[in-house]
């Protein structure tokens, strides 16, 4: 497959096959970023189709020192400040604070069901404010590095790493809070499944 | 070193940001502490489910309604219809002039042949300038627009003539051709 950079420069002379290629290449991790700050599916697909849209008539402006997919990150990150004109304000605050109810995205998982440790965390993620999903998402999602987070969302490197350790922190908090209640329970019921090493630290 | 210092530097640890001595540090006291070894295991859990946070399918069609709308709005901007209003002004000036001028000349002059063949001259300027001004460009669809162009200009100067040339011109226009 060809390079993003090929690809730029080749859409950038015009080429919109080129440009499609970008699109089918990039727009799984733009949709779920988009996704995942927004909680609304048919919101998150507007703003991709948007963001690509803006990218295509922007590219004459991009040159190149970014990569592509902070680029294009910036662009669904900006949609989104102009879906929740707060998440701006709360990006900056770096005091602790608690999630908000109703800032949650719709998890396919019934907590009552997700005893599974993994779906139960993959739960927790989602509860997460808006901010901590935005901020996790880029640094895991893609690898992206500290400082690079910081690029897309326009704020200082110390607040994204902030951010993450906080958001560590309360998933931290949330399991440690259900291995507590899992270790009440009836244990046929929390049976993690099997595979070598969960199964023991199950069993010990 | 203390358990809350372990605590503070553990998320560093797993993120492989300690330094070696900071490490060393640390692993001394895991080895010693089985608090700090299960919470190192909560947040190597914890990190594995970021690692692992499952993505959801994007729309099957994203691809095709991004293009069609990139088809919409092409990179390299095709002539448009685009209003001078510099020019527009200098020519509705020209166009006012040129009617004041024709209306005197209507009320001084007896025959009105000679009015509707330097009207509808004068008319075909000015509307094929304002062509010019207002749907600049090549191609087709240009092509197109100057074929439409041309046509509402010659309607228009027919009636133009047929009212600036009066009762008199009409009638000697017509028994000239
Ligand atoms: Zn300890």
């Amino acid at each position: 497959m060809d390079s993003d950079a090929d690809l730029v420069a080749r859409a950038q002379q015009g080429d919109e096959a080129a440009f499609e290629q970008l699109v089918c290449k990039h727009q799984k991790y733009a949709f779920n970023l988009a996704y995942r700050v927004l909680g609304d599916y048919a919101e998150a697909e507007d703003v991709t189709q948007e963001a690509f849209v803006r990218a295509w008539r922007g590219l004459s402006g991009f040159r190149g020192q970014a990569q592509f997919t902070t680029w294009l990150y910036r662009i669904v990150h900006n949609l989104c400040l102009n879906r929740i004109p707060r998440l701006r304000r709360e990006l900056l605050r770096t005091e602790p604070q608690e999630a908000v109810v109703g800032d949650s995205i719709p998890s396919p998982l019934d907590l009552l069901e997700a005893q599974e440790r993994g779906a139960f965390l993959h739960a927790e993620l989602n509860r997460l404010p808006a901010k901590y999903r935005l901020a996790l998402t880029l640094r895991y999602l893609q690898d992206l590095s500290y400082e690079e987070v910081a690029g897309v969302l326009n704020v200082p490197m110390g607040t994204v790493k902030t951010h993450i350790h906080r958001a560590r922190q309360i998933l931290m908090e949330r399991f440690r809070q259900w291995e507590e209640s899992a270790a009440g329970a009836d244990p046929v019921d929390l049976l993690p499944p099997v595979h070598g090493e969960e199964n023991n630290y199950a069993l010990s | 070193m203390r358990c809350l210092d372990v605590r503070m530097e553990l998320q560093a640890y797993v993120d492989g940001e300690s330094s070696l001595e900071q490490a060393g540090l640390l692993e001394q006291h895991l080895a010693a502490c089985e608090a700090c070894r299960e919470e190192l295991g909560r947040l190597q859990i914890v990190a594995a489910a970021l690692e692992s946070w499952p993505l959801v399918a994007e729309p099957a069609d994203l691809t095709a309604r991004v293009m069609a709308r990139v088809r919409l709005c092409p990179a390299v901007a095709l002539p448009r219809f685009r209003l001078h209003w510099d020019d527009l002004a200098i020519s509705a000036a020209g166009a006012m002039l040129f009617f004041t001028v024709m209306l005197t000349w209507r009320y001084l002059s007896t025959s009105g042949s000679a009015q509707l063949y330097w009207a509808q001259i004068y008319l075909w300027l000015e509307m094929l300038q304002l062509k010019a001004l207002l749907l600049g460009g090549s191609g087709a669809v240009a092509a197109a627009q100057w074929l439409i162009w041309l046509m509402l200009a010659a309607l228009v100067t027919l009636a133009m003539g047929y009212f600036a040339a009066g009762e008199q011109g009409r009638s000697e226009f017509v028994s000239s051709q």
